[in-house]
């Protein structure tokens, strides 16, 4: 315990250069929180936005239903199954009917999502907390639609306004119907915000005549649960979970996580030559204390060891700022959020919200701030055991 | 049994691509209770011999020992161990641990002895050298007669078998390093305490009880005061 008293005096000797050398490990450590709850924060913001607005933990298709993000087709629809009505008793679930309309407001027309939904079940699968309404979602009393903001910017409708919905139906015949726009959406999501439009259940089969949902979604108590309820209810209906839905931005999201640690593990490297730049200085002004603790009978080990522990403290020391200054930013945009500003007015496809949280994790943290004392050790290691190495009676004279 | 013995001793260093031959066949006994002065002008084979004696090298032929015990073919951490517990040591530079006080200095040579470390012994250690009063103060806060009283105390709280000092007066001025000096004596007196320095400076030489004169690396006279 000595030794280490002994070290933490001898890194207090020159403190501008001790602190120069540390700063390289606070950003290691800091970009390395910051990085990593950037990352899983995206992760999650994937996977929330997917979960709430999109699909549920679980979301079940028709028999052939092509799941295409990019097209929603009704040619295939079948009715639900009295079989697996049963089955998904014990859930909480939604029907839901995707399809492809165009919305038109006088000379206007935009290619649309048309989402038909169940009012009495769907808020439960899919909550509408964090939406800002202007004006009313469709119910049964209320007929009508609620179109996403963005859409409603670009033909400058407003709550009252009329609008036609242009589709196909399931048989393929072309079908229009006026509806009085209730509600504007804005979800933070630019899916829902830019190309959805939402309908009773009721009108939407009265546009589509599809003879069944091509959604089923559930919501479950628990995200863990997802794979085992999928894999139960997987059949001829199939059964997707959220992360296979999402598993596109994900996996970018996986080159991203890699890209980040690489450029982690390049400042953590430099911050390494620092450290070890630090100590082998260290190493060479102090030759004849070292000498001279060797004279007094230092063995060599422990003048290693005090070498060593100087690292050590100063890798501590530099990553409990840098987890101090990445905890409090991540914690900061965990609260706060980070706003995407770009993704609605980029027309964007992408399910995601446009605020970003960062995911605070202490385990990140804790995994961070080791990894820079560990590197801050390991790179005292050869100059400590050039101090191992010096020949005491030169070392005694500052040889 | 004298506490440090050479027998044939030799030391040769490489110097570029020829060898320097620093002694060559060293004969010395140091018995317990000795003052004994390495006399001898620049490059004569005092401070090699100082480091063999003090454990800090070893030789090329010829043996030490301390104590009795052999000290060729320890290993660099068996010497260590002899350091610590037997041999106490005193720089011309002083070489105090400029990051502890006087008494915390003090105290580490006692830590690294195995010696059951007390505070109440350092301190003792201090006012045995006239410094009981600064022993909190670090070495840049102490002259340098200051600073080598607080070696001699460090070097002397462990009562080792042995201390070597080089040329301990040689960095202060005449006045302090007579008192230093004086200090030297009078514990070697009192303590039982043996003392082998090195020095050229004949006013130390005139102090010490036995001088052994080198002249390129060969004992070339012993006289007994």
């Amino acid at each position: 315990m000595w030794l280490v008293g002994l070290a933490a005096r001898n890194l207090r000797r020159n403190l501008r250069r001790t602190a120069i050398t540390g700063v390289a490990v606070v950003a290691g450590v800091a970009l390395l929180i910051l990085g990593q709850s950037l990352v899983n924060g995206l992760d999650e913001n994937v996977i929330r936005a997917q979960i709430d607005t999109m699909g549920g933990h679980v979301s079940l298709t028709p028999p052939g239903y092509a799941v295409d993000d990019l097209a929603a087709p009704v040619d295939e629809l079948v009715p639900l199954p009295q079989e697996l009505v049963a089955r998904l008793a014990e859930h909480t679930w939604t029907p839901r009917l995707r399809f492809d309309a165009r919305l038109i407001d006088g000379a206007d027309a935009l290619q649309v999502r048309g989402i038909g939904f169940d009012p009495d079940s769907d808020a439960a699968v899919f909550p509408r907390d964090g939406f800002a309404l202007t004006g009313a979602f469709p119910g049964p009393d209320e007929p009508g639609i609620a179109l996403g903001g963005g859409l409603a910017a670009l033909l400058d409708v407003a709550p009252g306004a009329r609008v036609t919905l242009q589709t196909r139906t399931s048989q393929g015949a072309q079908n229009a119907r006026s509806f009085p726009v209730l509600g504007v959406v804005r979800a933070g999501n630019p899916v829902v915000d830019n190309f959805t439009v939402f309908l009773t259940w009721h009108d939407a089969q009265d546009l589509v005549r599809a003879p069944g949902p091509s959604h089923i979604s559930l919501r479950l108590a628990r995200r863990s649960d997802t794979a085992q309820v999928a894999a139960d209810l997987d059949g001829p209906w199939r059964a997707t979970p959220y992360t296979a839905e999402a598993e596109d931005i994900l996996a970018i999201n996986r080159i991203r996580r890699r890209a980040l640690s690489m450029l982690v593990l390049v400042v953590l490297g430099i911050a390494a030559i620092g450290i070890a730049n630090t100590v082998i200085m260290s190493v060479y002004e102090r030759v004849r204390e070292i000498g001279t603790l060797a004279a007094m009978g230092m063995a060599p080990r422990s003048i290693g060891a005090l070498f060593l522990i100087e690292g050590a403290l100063l890798g501590a020391s530099a990553a409990v700022l840098g987890a101090g200054v990445g905890s409090a930013i991540t914690l900061r945009l965990s609260t706060h959020g980070l706003p995407l500003d770009g993704l609605p007015e980029a027309g964007s496809k992408v399910a995601m919200s446009t605020t970003l949280y960062t995911s605070f994790e202490p385990s990140i943290i804790v995994a961070a701030a080791i990894f820079g004392v560990v590197v801050a050790t390991a790179a005292s290691t050869l100059p400590a055991l050039h101090a191992v190495r010096l020949n005491p009676a030169d070392a005694v004279r500052g040889d | 049994m004298a506490i440090c013995e050479l027998s044939g001793v030799s030391r040769r260093y490489p110097l570029g691509e020829t060898w320097v031959q620093a002694l060559t066949d060293v004969d010395l006994v140091v018995e317990p209770g000795e003052f004994l002065a390495l006399a001898g002008p620049s490059g004569s084979g005092k401070t090699t011999l100082l480091n063999l004696l003090g454990c800090l090298d070893q030789p090329d032929g010829g043996s030490v020992s301390l104590d009795g015990q052999p000290m060729s073919g320890l290993s660099s951490a068996e010497l260590s161990r002899v350091r610590a517990a037997r041999i106490g040591f005193i720089f011309q530079s002083f070489n105090l641990i400029p990051v502890l006080t006087a008494l915390e200095n003090v105290e580490l040579a006692l830590r690294l002895s195995g010696q059951p470390s007390g505070l109440d012994r350092c301190q003792a250690a201090l006012d045995d050298v006239g410094l009981g009063d600064l022993g909190d103060r670090r070495p840049s806060q102490l002259s340098g007669g200051q600073q080598q009283r607080v070696a001699i105390a460090r070097a002397l709280v462990k009562r080792p078998a042995l201390v070597i000092a080089d040329e301990p007066t040689a960095n202060l001025d005449s006045a302090t390093g007579e008192g230093v000096l004086d200090l030297m004596r009078g514990l070697n007196e009192t303590q039982g305490a043996t003392f082998v320095f090195s020095t050229h400076d004949p006013m130390v030489i005139e102090r010490a009880r036995r001088v052994v004169r080198l002249r390129d690396g060969r004992v070339v006279g012993i006289e007994q005061r």
